[in-house]
């Protein structure tokens, strides 16, 4: 149990750039999130706080101590990997002792605590058996009990639900969020999956091309994008992106948009940024369907036609045609609309997220 | 219909012309090709020399007669036999183990990421792209009591007076044999070790490392149990190569001195071949036939259990389910757990050196491995090359040294252009005669082997719950352990009888028996690679079957085409022992048989000669090796891997 930073963290390969200059903190106890599209980085980052790979320059730091070039084992952590990497010779048994075998602990003391984990994770069953003999949920299992049995200060998990069925993975998501908040130990969890990262986490941080993009509490992430990158990637389905051209005056802002308008409050722009804004700016105008609702009550209106409806069950989406672009808004599963009709639509207009298009940051 | 639909327009037209074949009929088709041939080169052969071990033909009236097991019980018990069978032994193991750990100690070397490991790889593979007679004139020279550049070396060091005669001891002689044999057979235990690691996950490495184990532990406790298959395979392979090694034994000892290098194969050949005792070499070589079947029993035994118990049971994915969702509502054991998980601490080593010395020394002893490994492999080659320019009167110098005095073409002329300004001997004006031999009796193999192999090999992939197709690809995968030697008999009386000894067709017919069951097993083994659903796409593209095998499964299996094409060409062009006996004359002499005649008859203005033929001799395999590893190691796992 260990606070966890990373200081201007970089490593590279030759001349390709993995991670850029990356600076982490990680508070005793919690469970960050690193998450962003394959190749961002973030597997190399895990790779490097455990120890697997060396860093270019930079510092990582557990607690009050410098770890950066100590060999894994030497880290006091334990990781999961995504295929698992148990030992195909070894029965469960001895795949969770071998890392306690390994650190000469003694033989009771093993027993012990290979008892106590496998209980725990509802593998005393399964102890003599070889992983080829398992499941894949057992496998997982498995692997997680490896980890545990070490006591580690730090849980490193590399993308460890990918390989599971999607009903299955719900529920070890379920429980691995249990087992951490139960032993308390610091845990960094690397997916690409923003939905397992939103349920996870404590924190999250969110990583593009080796560089960070945005780290903060998952609502906070959701709500609050910093830039396109971060508001495209959370959420599902994505958030709509549409053109719009800004005309701000005292007490709000007009926001032309698809032929029609819509009108902002004063805050929808950062206060920094208000500056900066110029009539007729142009801007990408983002909102998630979920906070654009089918024939609300509000007085902030599109209209457009129906044209695809996808009941999911609690709600369902229907993209909607407005001047040729398609928008998709949610509906009362109970009262759709038909396909072809004309729907006027309710926009959550402090749900508004407003980029610069050159950029692509948030005004 | 929607107007997406319309514009995609419909293209239904012709028919698929081609009567259908009863579905489960096809593959018996396509395979009774390969089968027959095999029949025909293999089986029918090993039933003739049974036949044959049981008579003996009287020499005065050249008459067989029948004996029954006569032959057997003479030889069996006899001190002869039970030594020659000793020194096989002795033989298949040192051979084994000495290249289970080259090869091992070369593969964990090219598994590792650095550059120049493509070059290594490749290099590597040079001693077993040479033909064995080829190796065997280059060590036998390096051995040579005289001349040879090992005394050379010794002498130029200062080490040694005066020259050795190495073979003149029986012991050192069996174990230089047993050297080059290693020397030769190194690279396929390290490509096949190599492919082995290779699959092994990355990520085993890593777990072990977080575990704490250091690299000496993860090689004992990861990777050796994870090689144990691939092991097993290649120390079954390297058995049976070391038992049926006779090209060596034959340019380089001759089962001499006295009879210190003669093993269980070249005892059966001097039977048959010098002594003319057809009947009881066929008997020794029917041996040596049985012993190699109960490897490759053993083998098949061993490399494939019934896969009985290495499923889950069914159900256990419910019970797990349930299992799971017990798990989530028992919530308490956490708490319990949190009070009775001990923290490990964990071990800090101290370390003998400093972090910047250790990784000094490791980059050191690095480079200084693969500059081992470089010259292991490409020494000796190279050496061949550099005598392949030297004038042939500087290479018998008196005291041998290591230092050239002059280079020359003369050696290459005299072999390439006989005719040309300047003499050549008898030998080597048969040179570019065997090389057209050898190419054309290649290109027919391989042509044969590959059209035939690939229809077999589609038939098997997709033999499906044929009883018959099963059992035969049993029956074929025991052909590939049917030593050689055993068919030549039969082949050498058979072809006498009808009139093709001493023709290049002869050579073509015996080399499927070599290579057919192989090319097979390649092929079935790249078909079985293939998602089934690519073939029923095509067929429900409106293809028939065959027009779905000629289209789409034959353009993707290219890669198997090739290895298999590259194998057939390898074995033919270097086999020796087939040719040797097959052939008598210039006219179907291939090269291995030709190099052998320049030893058979050597005098010292040959040796030039003689080494400017090796080395045109082993460059086109070395090169084809070279430019299609990636081919080799592929068709080398196909071939005998996947079952």
């Amino acid at each position: 149990m260990t606070s966890v930073s990373l200081r201007r963290v970089s490593k590279s390969y030759g001349s390709v750039v993995a991670i850029k200059s990356l600076d982490i903190e990680v508070r005793d106890g919690q469970f960050l999130t690193l998450l962003g599209p394959s190749g961002c980085g973030k597997s190399t980052a895990l790779n490097c706080i455990a120890g697997l790979e060396r860093l270019t320059t930079g510092q990582i730091v557990f607690g009050d101590r410098d770890i950066t070039e100590l060999e894994p084992h030497e880290r006091d952590v334990a990781m999961v990997f995504q295929d698992y990497a148990l030992y195909p010779h070894m029965s469960v048994r001895q795949n969770m002792s071998f890392g306690l075998r390994q650190q000469h602990t003694p033989r009771a003391a093993i027993e012990r605590q290979v008892a106590t984990a496998a209980e725990f994770l509802g593998l005393t069953t399964l102890l003599e058996r070889r992983p080829a003999d398992l499941s894949g949920g057992q496998r997982q299992r498995v692997a997680v009990g490896r980890a545990v049995v070490r006591n580690p200060s730090v849980f490193l998990m590399d993308e460890p639900l990918s390989n599971l069925d999607a009903g299955l993975r719900i529920r070890t998501r379920t429980e691995i969020k249990r087992l951490q908040r139960e032993l308390g130990i610091t845990c960094i969890f690397v997916t690409h999956d923003q939905e397992e990262a939103m349920v996870l986490s404590d924190v999250i941080a969110v990583m593009r091309t080796g560089e960070l993009q945005q780290i903060g509490p998952p609502m906070a992430v959701f709500r609050d994008p910093v830039n396109l990158f971060v508001a495209s990637f959370i959420g599902s389905p994505a958030m709509n992106i549409v053109e719009a051209i800004l005309e701000p005056d005292a007490d709000g802002i007009t926001c032309r948009l698809l032929g029609q308008t819509v009108r902002l409050p004063q805050d929808a722009v950062r206060p920094e940024n208000h500056q900066r804004l110029s009539q007729g700016q142009k801007a990408l105008f983002g909102i998630r369907p979920t906070d654009v609702v089918v024939q609300g009550t509000t007085s902030e209106q599109l209209v457009g036609r129906a044209f695809l409806i996808e009941p999911v069950g609690p709600l369902a989406y229907v993209d909607v045609d407005i001047e040729g672009s398609a928008l998709r808004v949610t509906a009362d599963p109970d009262r759709l609309p038909a396909v072809g009709e004309q729907v006027t639509l309710t926009l959550a207009v402090g749900r508004v997220c407003l980029f610069d298009p050159q950029t692509e940051m948030r005004l | 219909m929607s107007r997406a639909a319309a514009a995609l327009g419909d293209p239904r037209g012709r028919r698929a012309a081609w009567h259908r074949v009863p579905a489960g009929w096809l593959p018996v088709l396509l395979a009774l090709p390969t089968l027959a041939v095999v029949f025909v080169v293999i089986g029918l052969p090993l039933i003739f020399s049974f036949g044959m071990s049981l008579h003996r033909l009287n020499v005065l009236t050249q008459r067989w007669v029948f004996v029954g097991l006569e032959n057997y019980t003479e030889i069996l018990p006899g001190d002869e036999f039970l030594s020659a069978f000793g020194r096989t032994a002795y033989f298949a193991v040192v051979t084994v183990l000495g290249g289970l750990v080259v090869g091992m100690g070369m593969a964990l070397v090219l598994n590792a990421r650095f550059a120049g490991r493509a070059i290594l790889r490749s290099v590597v593979l040079i001693p077993w792209a040479m033909s064995p007679v080829a190796v065997g004139i280059l060590w036998n020279w390096i051995f040579n009591g005289d001349y040879g550049p090992l005394n050379a070396l010794l002498l130029d060091l200062g080490i040694i007076r005066g020259p050795i005669h190495w073979f003149g001891s029986g012991w050192i002689a069996f174990n230089a044999v047993a050297l080059v044999q290693i020397w030769n057979q190194a690279p396929l235990t390290c490509l096949l070790l190599l492919a082995g690691l290779q699959s092994m996950p990355e990520n085993l490495h890593r777990a072990a490392r977080i575990d704490g184990a250091g690299a000496s532990q993860r090689f004992l406790s990861i990777t050796l149990p994870w090689l144990r298959p691939m092991m097993l395979l290649v120390m079954i392979l390297t058995t049976i190569n070391a038992i049926m090694a006779f090209d060596l034994f034959w340019v380089m000892t001759r089962g001499g001195p006295g009879s210190a290098t003669t093993v269980f194969s070249w005892m059966g050949y001097a039977y048959a071949f010098q002594f003319f005792q057809f009947g009881q070499g066929a008997a020794i070589l029917y041996v040596l036939t049985i012993v190699c079947l109960i490897l490759a029993a053993v083998y098949l035994l061993l490399l494939f259990p019934k896969a009985v118990g290495s499923r889950p049971q069914a159900g256990a994915e419910t019970r797990e389910r349930l299992a799971e969702t017990l798990l989530i509502r028992t919530g308490e054991h956490a708490a319990i757990a949190r009070g009775t998980l001990a923290a490990i601490p964990a071990r800090r080593y101290r370390a003998w050196l400093d972090v910047r010395t250790r990784r000094l020394l490791a980059r050191t002893a690095w480079v200084a491995v693969c500059a081992l490994i470089v010259l292991w492999s490409v020494g000796p080659f190279v050496w061949l090359v550099v005598m392949s320019f030297t004038p042939s009167v500087q290479l018998v110098r008196s005291p041998p040294s290591l230092v050239p005095h002059t280079m020359t073409l003369e050696n290459y002329r005299s072999v390439l252009f006989p005719s040309g300004i300047g003499a050549s001997s008898v030998q080597a004006k048969r040179v570019p005669y065997a090389i057209w031999n050898s190419v054309v009796v290649a290109f027919w193999v391989t042509v044969v082997n590959v059209g035939l192999g690939s229809l077999a090999g589609y038939a098997f992939a997709n033999a499906g719950r044929s009883r018959f197709l099963r059992g035969s690809l049993w029956a074929l995968m025991l052909t590939r352990m049917t030593p050689s030697l055993t068919l030549i008999l039969p082949f050498f009386i058979v072809f006498r009888f009808v009139d093709l000894i001493d023709t290049r067709t002869a050579l073509v017919i015996a080399y499927c028996s070599l290579i057919l069951p192989l090319s097979t097993w390649i092929m079935r083994g790249y078909f079985e690679g293939m998602p089934p659903t690519l073939e029923r796409a095509a067929m429900v593209d409106g293809c028939s079957r065959l027009g779905a095998i000629i289209r789409i499964v034959l353009p993707v299996a290219r890669p198997g085409l090739f290895a298999t094409a590259i194998f057939s060409f390898l074995v033919s062009w270097n086999e020796f022992i087939f040719a040797l006996i097959l052939t008598e004359t210039p006219k179907s002499q291939t090269i291995p048989v030709t190099i052998a005649g320049f030893l058979a008859q050597l005098r010292f203005y040959d040796y030039g000669p003689m080494f400017a033929a090796s080395v045109l001799a082993i460059l086109p395999p070395v090169l084809v090796t070279l430019c299609f590893q990636r081919y080799l190691v592929s068709g080398m796992l196909s071939g005998s891997l996947k079952g």
